[in-house]
């Protein structure tokens, strides 16, 4: 039994996020076939059964999903934070609205 | 005193008139499970390791920007720099400072070297892959145009702090060779100017008076292996007479008259025999007063490398050994007697301050070369003492060069370090750049090639990923627990 | 208690100048070099009456330029400086050469209108302030160890408080100064490049924050957005490499959050010099909102243990400052400095028998009363 996973709601990356964490449970294969991803999964011997891994698998996509989220909407400011962290000045943010600077 | 006077004067402003703001911006963070495979409560930190535990509903409202700024969680995030707003605009210059504060302990280079002064030893430990029984002193000894050498390489350093080990082998059977670096880095330093520091990781059986005078002097330390009880210990370190340990307590004994009680300190490797010794272990440093113990992790690099799942195993072993060491530490802290678990107090420094903690293993970039170097009894130069010994049993990989042919320029640029240095970055690293305890952590490119062949390692299946987060989790769990136990952890950063 | 200020003194006025004045009690000081200078005359010295202004602690009928101080001004001595205003005919202790609490008011102007503020600021031209400062510094002992500077709130003042730092370092190269600031206009990195530039090398500001949540803060010092450029300003201090004490009141709307106050310094600002918790002081608004302000300091040393522990550990020095030893723990006494100015400083008569009381830092003369039934005396 494969997995499906909708294409509009999880980018690829996302998904073989996923996949590589939980490289040591069960290996994967992943199957485009629009507008979904199948996802096969097949248990290591001595490692969880099938029904665990989809749990596993679902409860983890959710998580990278959230990690997606997060990275897309601070990148800017992450960027904004590392460049200045050496420079010593005062930070403005994008926005304009933040920091105080002479 | 009547209700009316316990009210602010009618001139200020109540403190609702100061509203926080009615929306937020995420700053970078990372999350992960607070229990392994508990979906329940979430770890989540920034960029420069505060930390906050939420539960997943918490965690979810967060990201989507749906936090009400009116509950307890959004204080508790707002103020560890997870999220910032209008009324606290500065945390991004905090979180910059912060930033800076952590990865200057990078910037400020190599500060320890390795001096492998002779190769020769008078024990034969199992587990010890480098050294030899012999008279040969042309073979396995460090010559003094080595040293000088070195010496010249070593005063490079731009950091301002330089810390030479004496390493073997056991060092003290070159002794001499050990008094002439001693001179000749104090004459250099003389100009220098660098916080010098020397410590000697010896047996202690073979030091004589007068070498413990001379290190009383020069203000050595001495650093020396202590496994635990008798039986564990001459089992770990075989020796003709069976008497190791003997040896190394009235070694303590007399190093601690000559040197002063606390210059003297102890190490322990952790072997299979030692996994369920762990309150043994202990006690036996309690009982030969050491203030301090590092329970240190199975090292991966014995004859046989061992497969993967086994790595795996093993670590979680390790961990359970590790766990009962340290509630058992506390416990003797609880009772009065102060002692510190030397890892825990790498970790929660890390987790706790902005200071570097200069530890080789857990730095990102890795602490190869830019934290340590090492000088072998034969001139080579390695990346770190893991190196050398993968080195004597033939893979050459984290050899640098060889200090009498090669420039300082040459040695610190040369592929064999600035290929796993760029090869094992955390931050770009899959499962490592996502995960909540990567401010903490550390690339340890030694293990991960002695273990899986790359430098970098798929995680999932690397033992220090999973020991490190099993113990990260743990003093985190401790920590957010509160109580005796998390007071006692803070005061070992 | 030590009386700084009386007005309506009785003397002879006529002709005297208002101005500032160093007391000298030399009657012989060459006549050429009395300008500036107050003689202070008791036990029967009859002066030459060449002086500016005559400071009697005796009858001061037939002595012209002359003032009669009350008894309790006795303390006065050579080399002290004050000011004497002639339409109040008021006199005013600024400096006192063997006190190491002297500390100048620059501005009664400020930003802030904190709840328990005990020197309340007033919108009043007060540049006269600076202006007669100016003059007295010179006049101040050049061995002076130590200096304060107060306000309102002294960066306001802009150029004008430069001024009052460079006549410091000029006149008084050896003191340390300690000016209490909100920290708000170090906001604007040139004014803290200039503090840098300009003034004495050993000069700390002493700001306060009153809480990790910057509501609060901003409730407790009555201004928007206060927290943050506090923050800020300390920020920018610290990249000039100017020292920085953080300062704390402690009262019901700031002791609950000490621990969680005291986790953010140590993770935020660790690079502040130090630290002090502070007890409340009965005047100003402290003492308009006496009630709704005052806590026992019994009842919150746990808190004040928990976050004392943690800036310790992180070493940053912590002070407790106002805190009477025998209303905090034992193992507290350490961090604890005998911090009221001498001037209004008291200990109830309860004290009396206390072993701890040569360590202790008493009471404000304004909560000395209020505290007798508290005091316990260490015996």
């Amino acid at each position: 039994m494969s997995l499906r996973v909708q294409k509009s709601l999880y980018r690829q990356s996302t998904v073989e996020a996923t996949l590589y964490r939980l490289a040591d449970r069960f290996s994967a294969q992943l199957i485009d076939e629009d507008p979904v991803w199948s996802v096969e999964i097949h248990p290591l011997s001595g490692g969880p059964i099938l029904e665990d891994c989809h749990h596993l698998f679902r409860t983890e996509l959710i998580d990278q999903s959230l990690r997606a989220q997060i990275v897309q909407s601070t990148e800017q400011i992450k960027t904004l934070i590392l460049s200045n962290a050496f420079s010593g000045t005062s930070l403005v943010p994008p926005d304009g609205c933040a920091g105080t600077t002479a | 005193m009547d209700a009316q006077a316990q009210q602010l004067s009618r001139r200020f402003s109540a403190e609702a008139g100061y509203p926080r703001p009615g929306s937020y911006r995420l700053l970078p963070l990372n999350f992960m499970a607070a229990a392994a495979g508990d979906t329940r409560r979430y770890i989540v930190s920034n960029i420069c390791g505060d930390y906050a535990v939420v539960r997943r509903d918490t965690l979810e409202a967060l990201v989507s920007g749906n936090l009400s700024s009116a509950s307890p969680e959004y204080e508790l995030l707002r103020r560890k720099h997870l999220i910032f707003d209008d009324a606290t605009r500065s945390t991004l210059n905090l979180v910059a400072a912060k930033y800076r504060t952590r990865t200057r302990s990078v910037a400020n280079f190599t500060g320890l070297f390795l001096f492998v002064v002779t190769l020769r030893c008078n024990h034969v430990c199992p587990y010890c892959q480098v050294s030899r029984v012999s008279e040969d002193r042309e073979a396995f000894d460090m010559t003094e145009e080595m040293a000088e050498k070195a010496l010249d390489f070593t005063f490079r350093t731009p950091s301002s702090g330089i810390k030479i080990e004496f390493q073997g082998g056991e060092p003290m059977l070159n002794f001499p060779l050990i008094q002439f670096i001693v001179q000749r880095a104090k004459a250099k330093n003389r100009a220098a100017g660098k916080d010098l520091q020397f410590v000697a990781a010896t047996n202690l059986s073979v030091a004589t008076d007068q070498m413990l005078k001379f290190c009383a002097e020069e203000e050595i330390l001495l650093s020396t292996s202590l496994d635990g009880p008798a039986d564990l210990h001459n089992a770990n370190r075989p020796k003709r007479g069976n008497n190791s340990y003997e040896l190394t307590i009235e070694g303590i004994r007399k190093a601690r008259k000559a040197i002063g009680h606390h210059r003297v300190g102890a190490l322990m490797t952790t072997t299979e025999k030692s996994l369920h010794r762990v309150r043994d272990i202990v006690d036996t440093y309690v009982a030969h007063d050491f203030h301090q113990i590092f329970l240190r992790p199975l090292s991966p690099y014995g004859d046989a490398i061992r497969t993967k799942a086994f790595d795996r195993y093993t670590a979680e072993r390790w961990v359970e050994f590790y766990k009962e060491g340290l509630d058992y530490i506390l416990d003797r802290n609880k009772r009065g007697y102060p002692m510190k678990e030397a890892y825990a107090s790498i970790l929660l420094t890390r987790i706790l301050t902005n200071h570097g903690t200069g530890f080789v293993n857990l730095q990102s970039p890795a602490g190869i070369g830019i934290a340590g170097i090492v000088f072998n009894y034969d001139g080579d130069v390695y990346a770190s003492d893991e190196g050398r010994m993968a080195a004597e049993r033939g893979d050459k990989t984290f050899r640098l060069g060889n200090i009498l042919s090669n420039s300082y320029e040459e040695i610190m640029l040369s592929d064999s370090l600035l290929e796993p240095l760029a090869a094992s970055l955390l931050e770009s690293a899959p499962m490592c750049h996502e995960c909540a305890f990567l401010p903490y952590c550390g690339a340890d490119p030694d293990y991960h090639h002695a273990t899986q062949g790359d430098f970098l390692g798929h995680k999932a299946f690397s033992g220090f990923c999973a020991k490190n987060m099993e113990i990260f989790r743990h003093l985190i769990g401790k920590l957010e627990a509160g109580g005796e136990d998390a007071d006692i952890l803070r005061s070992w950063t | 208690m030590i009386p700084l200020f009386a007005k309506k003194l009785p003397g002879n006025h006529e002709g005297i100048a208002s101005g500032v004045f160093r007391v000298t009690e030399n009657l012989r000081l060459p006549i050429a070099a009395r300008s500036q200078h107050a003689l202070l005359l008791r036990n029967g010295n009859q002066p030459d009456g060449e002086f500016p202004l005559h400071l009697c602690l005796q009858d001061a009928t037939t002595i012209p330029r002359s003032l009669r101080l009350p008894d309790s001004f006795s303390y006065l001595s050579e080399g002290d400086v004050l000011r004497y205003q002639s339409h109040e005919q008021a006199v005013r202790v600024l400096y006192r050469k063997t006190s190491p609490h002297n500390s100048l008011l620059v501005t009664e102007q400020c930003n802030h209108y904190c709840i328990m503020c005990s020197q309340p600021p007033r919108k009043i031209d007060d540049s006269y302030l600076v202006d007669e400062l100016l003059n007295a510094i010179p006049l101040m002992s050049q061995d002076t160890a130590s200096i304060g500077i107060t306000g309102g709130e002294p960066t306001l003042l802009g150029e004008r408080f430069l001024e009052v730092l460079r006549s410091l370092k000029y006149n008084l190269p050896a003191a340390s100064i300690h000016v209490l600031s909100n920290g708000r206009n170090f906001t604007k990195l040139a004014l803290c490049k200039a503090i840098s530039d300009q003034c004495h090398r050993d000069i700390m500001f002493g700001i306060p924050i009153y809480s990790a949540t910057p509501e609060r803060h901003n409730f407790v010092v009555q201004a928007t957005n206060a927290w943050d450029e506090t923050i800020e300003g300390i920020l920018n201090l610290k990249r000039y490499g100017i020292p920085v004490e953080i300062r704390v009141v402690l009262h019901s709307q700031t002791w609950e959050g000490l621990p969680e106050l005291a986790e953010f310094l140590r993770r935020n600002l660790t690079m502040v010099n130090q630290v002090a918790f502070m007890g409340l002081e009965k005047m100003g608004f402290g003492s308009a909102n006496w009630n709704y302000l005052f806590v026992n300091p019994r009842e919150y040393s746990v808190a004040i243990d928990k976050a004392v522990r943690i800036l310790a550990r992180a070493r940053i020095p912590v002070f407790l400052f106002n805190l009477p030893l025998c209303m905090i723990p034992p193992h507290l006494h350490p961090f604890s400095k005998q911090s009221i100015s001498d001037w209004k400083n008291d200990y109830p008569e309860e004290c009396s028998s206390c072993k701890a009381k040569p360590h202790c830092c008493g009471f404000f003369s304004s909560t000395a009363e209020f505290y007798r039934k508290h005091v316990k005396p260490i015996l």
